[in-house]
């Protein structure tokens, strides 16, 4: 025979006297709710409710289906009226909305109750012996006020699930169905695509002082890719949001990364990312057939770009060259030659570089007029190379290279001083 | 952010060919049973009660200081038995943690002060925050993320868990470097 019991309150099923069970999984006996019946009851006039009101709409529609004039409407004689004279019922309704649902017996106030018992005032209360509001409205039907009378409760089901991407219905996500594997059958998440941006360093924040910070960028694709900083305006890219959310949309094999890096959240407490504008080079006039198809299909749901609350209040000083950022190489974790691929650097720009990482070092300026220990927020656009070998595959051609635009914004701590 | 160097005292801990980094003010009892698979961090004070029954990490796991790992037992009706603790790759455990699981999955992240209880089983991509407290015999889901006491499933976690684990108990072992001489 088994019983339940919990290793960490010591409690047992034998405690509310829960007969044990031969069986370990299932056959638990289900609690009766005391307001079973009230609670049927309401549940069938609502659904009776339901009904009639579907039919209603029904009724409705096929009024309005004649549309043309009718000689009752001009001489007055009402359908109604015409129907009582030849001795039929009045209202032509369907005899199933003539029953109205039966409304259940309304809830009744009481004015007067039970007096509180006289044990309340003189026996010391137990907080152990009482149940917390958690714990009571776990069990909703029995919202028990002592804890010896508290019972099991099910446990949620938890449960793998894909996403898909809202504009363009392809998957973004797609779990294996092995309920123990982490693995994913496809998984289209920013990660993987969008080069990561780290501080390392920054020096003590004066308000009107430049002071350097060092960032590292690390390429997370198969593909080389060339970073380029643009300066961050924000007013500008609130207008530019607008216009390339339908240019995004309508380019369907990109709004399926667009809407992967809305999924993403990892980078969101360091510096929110926003896809801005996906310009893509000339589409070639062959596009593959399966692209066709795809791009033919009406998008369900255009979605908006998240709004930026950021505030910037820090100045970069954006570099005019630019760098590269060779591919990720998983084997360069074994090769200690210290290979720099043999790229020529802007030595103001590159600290240091090792396999597909890049330390870049970047000039800001705190505002003059910042108060102390107020958080300094710096942004800019970084311009990035992305490789669509999606395309590719399908028919063998060169893949198709962008330049994508992301708004970043770093939080780079509290100011200490001014000048 | 990136993880700052973590620089250690080259006398304190001993390297062996595998790349495990162990301190010697550990208590590792019963070493013969105990198995590092290559990459793993013990942090000074750290226990691994290897005396108990099997201990087995995998790759990069980082166990860190005052933490230990215990090998969990089941009363039985004659005596108690020990059972192996064994512990996937890419697995972190935070300061002051007591891990008394059976089974410890891959890219794991025990925070600090927690107490696993035993025979517990943590699978793939979970984490467990800080000050969790975990009944005996839980069963943590992959991307869940635990706390409180007990500990239950307060949050969901990305499906890119796995390869942040990665990543940062890589850049762990990266970044704990020994003291440079000048």
């Amino acid at each position: 025979m088994y019983y339940l019991s919990c290793q960490f309150c010591r409690w047992s099923s034998r405690d509310v006297g829960i007969p044990d069970q031969s069986t370990v999984t299932g056959g638990w006996p289900e609690r009766e709710n005391v307001h079973a019946n009230r609670l049927q009851e309401l549940l069938d006039m609502y659904k009776a409710i339901v009904l009639s009101q579907k039919q209603q709409k029904e009724k409705d529609k096929k009024k309005q289906r004649g549309k043309y004039l009718s000689y009752t409407d001009r001489t007055g004689v009402t359908a109604a009226a015409l129907r009582k004279r030849i001795g039929l019922p009045a209202d032509l309704t369907h005899p199933m909305l003539k029953n109205k649902p039966k409304e259940p017996e309304p809830a009744t106030a009481k004015s007067e109750i039970d007096q509180l018992p006289n044990e309340i005032f003189t026996e010391p209360i137990n907080l152990m012996e009482i149940t917390t509001i958690e714990q009571r409205l776990l069990q909703p039907e029995a919202q028990p006020t002592t804890v010896d009378r508290l019972f099991p409760v099910h446990k949620q089901l938890s449960i793998k699930r894909s996403l898909r991407c809202r504009a363009c219905e392809h998957n973004v996500s797609k779990p294996e169905y092995n309920p123990s594997s982490v693995k994913f059958k496809i998984q289209l998440f920013a990660y993987y695509h969008i080069p990561e941006v780290r501080i390392i360093t920054v020096e003590p924040l004066r308000a009107g002082r430049q002071c350097e910070l060092i960032i590292k960028f690390t390429n997370p694709t198969q593909h080389q890719t060339t970073i380029t900083f643009i300066e961050l305006n924000m007013e500008e890219s609130e207008t530019a949001m607008d216009t390339d959310v339908a240019e995004v949309t309508e380019n369907l094999e990109q709004s399926s990364l667009f809407k992967s890096m809305q999924i993403m959240s990892k980078w969101e407490i360091l510096f929110q990312k926003q896809p801005f504008s996906l310009t893509s080079l000339p589409l070639s006039t062959s596009q593959p057939s399966s692209l066709l198809s795809i791009s033919s299909r009406q998008p369900s749901i255009t979605i908006n770009p998240r709004k930026i609350s950021e505030e910037v209040n820090c100045n970069v000083e954006v570099p005019t060259s630019s760098f590269i950022l060779p591919p990720r190489d998983d084997a360069a974790e074994y090769d200690d030659s210290g290979d720099t691929h043999n790229i020529q650097d802007d030595s103001k720009l590159v600290k240091w570089r090792k396999s597909n990482k890049a330390f870049i070092k970047l000039n800001v300026t705190p505002m003059a007029d910042l108060v102390l220990n107020s958080e300094v927020v710096c942004g800019f656009i970084m311009q990035h190379i992305y490789t669509n070998t999606i395309a590719s595959k399908v028919e063998n051609k060169e893949p198709q290279k962008y330049n994508h635009k992301v708004q970043v914004f770093l939080h780079l701590g509290h100011l200490v001083g001014s000048e | 952010m990136e993880l700052r160097d973590m620089n250690y005292n080259k006398s304190d801990y001993v390297e062996t060919a595998s790349g495990n980094k162990v301190c010697r003010q550990t208590v590792l009892c019963g070493s013969q049973n105990i198995i590092l698979q290559g990459k793993v961090i013990v942090q000074s004070e750290a226990i691994i009660r290897g005396d108990l029954a099997n201990v087995k990490t995998g790759r990069y796991c980082i166990i860190s200081r005052e933490a230990v790992l215990r090998p969990p037992y089941k009363k039985f009706s004659k005596g108690v038995a020990f059972f192996p603790l064994t512990m996937g790759d890419h697995v972190y455990v935070g300061e002051r943690s007591v891990v008394n699981a059976a089974i410890v999955g891959n890219y794991v992240y025990i925070g600090k002060n927690c107490i696993i209880g035993r025979r517990c089983t943590l699978k793939d991509c979970c984490v467990i925050e800080d000050n969790t407290i975990l009944a005996p015999e839980t069963v943590v889901p992959p991307f869940a993320r635990y706390g409180g006491s007990p500990g239950s499933q307060i949050g969901d976690l990305p499906e890119c868990q796995a390869d942040l684990m990665v990543d940062f108990t890589r850049s762990y072992y990266q970044h704990f470097q020994p003291t440079k001489l000048i």
